[in-house]
């Protein structure tokens, strides 16, 4: 059936819970498994007008939310190794989540992705997560929203 | 990983594509499936064209008839 699972993450509990998930299911189907990490863009604090952007703070967010991204992808990684399931990774800087979420899946040749239904949202455990949503909404292929 | 796998189908040409790779999908992981169909109500409305919305309502009642059951079937794949 599948061949090569996307498994998108922010690094969120709910995330873990649908990186678990996703590899178990790869294990089943004997899928390989590409983990994604999108690195945010610069927070609105750092280009408010009351704050001096230089290039030292830019360096120093991009590192952080590099190791962040590397931390959080750790999680994929550590699952897969756990099931013995093939695993790669990757990062990518766009404008928002959704957009590195189904461009990776193009990328990778991938044939499905396991998404957790909802991130870091704070209602979001009632409805679809907004990036969830809008995956499911521009992929072209079968996306899995991990409950 | 999943045992039970609803598909829910209207009948329509993607519905049967969902379907097919649903049933793949099933197989694959060892799942069993249900598959669902929504009955639509119709509505009469009594206006000037009375005779004909009894007649509409009747082929409805006919056509749900033909696609659809008030319970679901289950099939159980072998893996």
């Amino acid at each position: 059936m599948f061949k090569h699972i996307l498994i998108p993450t922010d690094g969120s509990p709910v995330a873990a819970k649908a990186i678990k998930a996703g590899v178990k299911l790869a294990k089943e189907v004997g899928a390989k498994v590409t983990g994604y990490y999108a690195l945010p863009p610069l927070e609105h604090l750092y280009y408010g007008d009351s704050y001096i952007l230089d290039r030292r703070r830019i360096a120093e967010f991009e590192r952080g939310t590099r190791e962040a991204g590397q931390k959080h992808l750790a999680t994929v990684k550590n699952a897969a190794v756990k099931l013995g399931v093939t695993y790669t990774s990757l990062m990518t800087k766009v404008a928002s989540p959704y957009i590195g979420i189904v461009e990776a899946a193009k990328k990778q040749k991938c044939d499905a992705i396991v998404i957790a239904s909802h991130g870091r949202g704070s209602l979001s455990s009632l409805v679809m997560g907004s990036v969830t949503q809008k995956v499911l909404a521009h992929s072209k292929i079968p996306v899995i929203g991990y409950r | 990983m999943f045992k039970h796998v609803l598909i829910p189908t209207d009948g329509s040409g993607p519905s049967k594509k969902a379907a097919k790779a649903g049933i793949a999908f099933a197989k694959a992981i060892g799942a069993r499936i249900t598959t669902y169909h929504a009955l639509e109500e119709h509505q009469p409305i009594y206006n000037a064209r009375f005779r004909k919305d009894l007649e509409m309502n009747k082929q409805l009642v006919d056509c749900n008839k033909e696609t659809g059951s008030d319970s679901p079937r289950e099939t159980v794949l072998p893996k």
